[in-house]
């Protein structure tokens, strides 16, 4: 065995890989020759102190950034759209002139490695005669180059807890506001609603209140419709407002009796309820449609010894 | 709250890169990545699923980042100021008082930070599209969902923008 074979083999011969003849020449070489017993030694402490080493692992997110390059090349090696290669494209028609605008026009395809074999021939061939346009594709090259070995930034930790903050103080925040508005209307609403049923509900009795009186005429009878009661409620506050005596003046024609109003209130009754109604729905529908306020949420400090 | 939990852990360095190589500096990119984060939180009951939960989060970073930007240059120009993003200053402002030779400047680390930083110099939109394309290696059809605009126009704004930045250095260079 020649001393080169023994190099070659030698590997494989101290990691017990050769087959039996093999390792039987290795054996007698290296008992031979002092200069491959010396590199056989060499070899054997190399592959011990390797294989004593620590397992390093990876830095964190090198698998990511890998895969994320590899499907970046991908991504980039994709051809461009049909509109962006057209000029590219009409380069090579024939008769067509290839000058330094046409090499500008392509540049950036070019350093993307997007345009087809014959245009990058001509790219190439021109470049080698033209400084000018040499010196464009490589700073156009290196602006790619700087753009693509971008380190990406990481968002500092404390950044997260900072986010999540926000969020659970503007949750804190809306639904105490819900919890802190809906009663109080509520109970407002549910006031208004109460007062306005009520006198509603006198209204459909204000029938049978009104027979027990000892005047009961049929005159008075049309007072006990929801009609009659809001005329006469209308004629009542018009007599009210303008301290004139319409109602004492249609007492008088004998057409309508000022009786009804023996009941309290039951005048106002009509335009209360409507007034509450309306009121209510107001209140409900501003509740439910108003826009949430976010002012009152915590604005994150920033810059907490984390740099890019 | 989990679902938002889930989707921060996830989306937090994504956002925060997009927004940080956007706009320059830290402190805005944190304020960004708050505000996205807030409206990604306020939004989810809307979210329907007509796009992957990635488009969406790139489409409420994109458009945050681009009205911040112009914001930002909008400012600075007003007041007849060098717009001066983070702490790295202007290409032109640096490079020829260093006696460097133009030719090295093609091998500089520091050239490269630069081109980087200019990228924020550029039409918001421009300066998105790259940002997507370069700095988070998305596709430009990914780019034009994300961003709502034809593939091509992805395809213009790119190559527009790495033609300004091209000139600015050769500018440089041949000063």
């Amino acid at each position: 065995m020649k001393c080169t074979e023994f190099d070659t083999n030698i590997a494989a011969y101290i990691e017990g890989r050769l087959d039996d003849d093999l390792r039987r020449l290795m054996d007698e070489h290296r008992a031979a020759c002092p200069e491959c017993a010396r590199l056989f030694k060499a070899h054997s402490i190399i592959m011990k102190s390797l294989d004593a080493a620590e397992p390093v692992s990876a830095p964190e997110g090198l698998a990511d950034r890998i895969f994320a390059r590899i499907e970046a090349e991908a991504y980039h090696a994709a051809p461009l759209p049909a509109e962006t290669i057209t000029a590219a494209g009409a380069a090579l028609k024939p008769g067509a002139v290839f000058n330094c605008e046409t090499f500008q026009e392509n540049i950036a395809a070019y350093v993307d490695g997007l345009l087809e074999g014959k245009l990058i021939a001509v790219m190439n061939e021109h470049r080698a005669g033209c400084p000018a346009c040499d010196r464009l594709a490589r700073v156009h090259d290196f602006v790619v180059t700087s753009l693509n070995t971008a380190e990406p930034v990481k968002a500092p930790r404390s950044l997260i807890k900072r986010i999540l903050a926000a969020v659970e103080a503007f949750e804190a925040e809306s639904q105490a506001r819900s919890f802190r508005v809906f009663p109080r209307y509520s109970v407002v609403a549910a006031l208004i609603a109460g007062a306005g049923s009520f006198l509603a509900a006198l209204i459909f009795m204000s029938e049978d209140l009104l027979k027990s009186l000892p005047d009961y005429t049929e005159e008075l009878k049309q007072f006990t419709t929801l009609k009659g009661q809001a005329i006469l409620t209308f004629l009542q506050m018009y007599n009210w407002v303008t301290t004139s005596n319409i109602v004492t003046y249609l007492q008088d024609t004998k057409k309508f009796l000022l009786e009804p109003v023996h009941i309290p209130m039951l005048t106002f009754a009509m335009p209360v309820y409507y007034l509450g109604i309306i009121g209510v729905i107001s209140l409900v529908a501003w509740f439910y449609f108003r826009e949430p306020d976010i002012s009152g949420i915590p604005v994150m400090s920033s810059g907490h010894g984390f740099h890019a | 709250m989990e679902d938002f939990r889930s989707l921060l852990t996830t989306y937090q360095h994504r956002v925060y890169n997009q927004a940080y190589r956007m706009l320059g500096n830290v402190e805005d990119a944190e304020e960004a990545t708050q505000d996205i984060f807030m409206k990604v939180y306020r939004s989810m009951e809307d979210f329907r699923g007509e796009s992957a939960v990635s488009t969406w989060i790139y489409r409420i970073t994109a458009n945050e980042c681009i009205s911040r930007l112009r914001k930002k240059q909008l400012d600075t120009t007003s007041f007849d100021e060098p717009f001066e993003p983070g702490e790295c200053k202007s290409l032109a402002d640096i490079i020829p008082d260093k006696g460097v030779d133009p030719e090295a400047l093609l091998e500089s680390h520091e050239t490269a930070e630069m081109i980087r930083a200019e990228v924020q110099r550029l039409p918001a939109n421009w300066a998105m599209a790259i940002s997507l394309y370069h700095f988070d290696y998305l596709s430009y059809d990914e780019i034009a969902e994300i961003m709502e605009i034809p593939t091509a126009t992805v395809a213009t704004y790119i190559s527009r923008g790495r033609k300004q930045l091209a000139g600015q250095l050769l500018h440089v260079m041949e000063k």
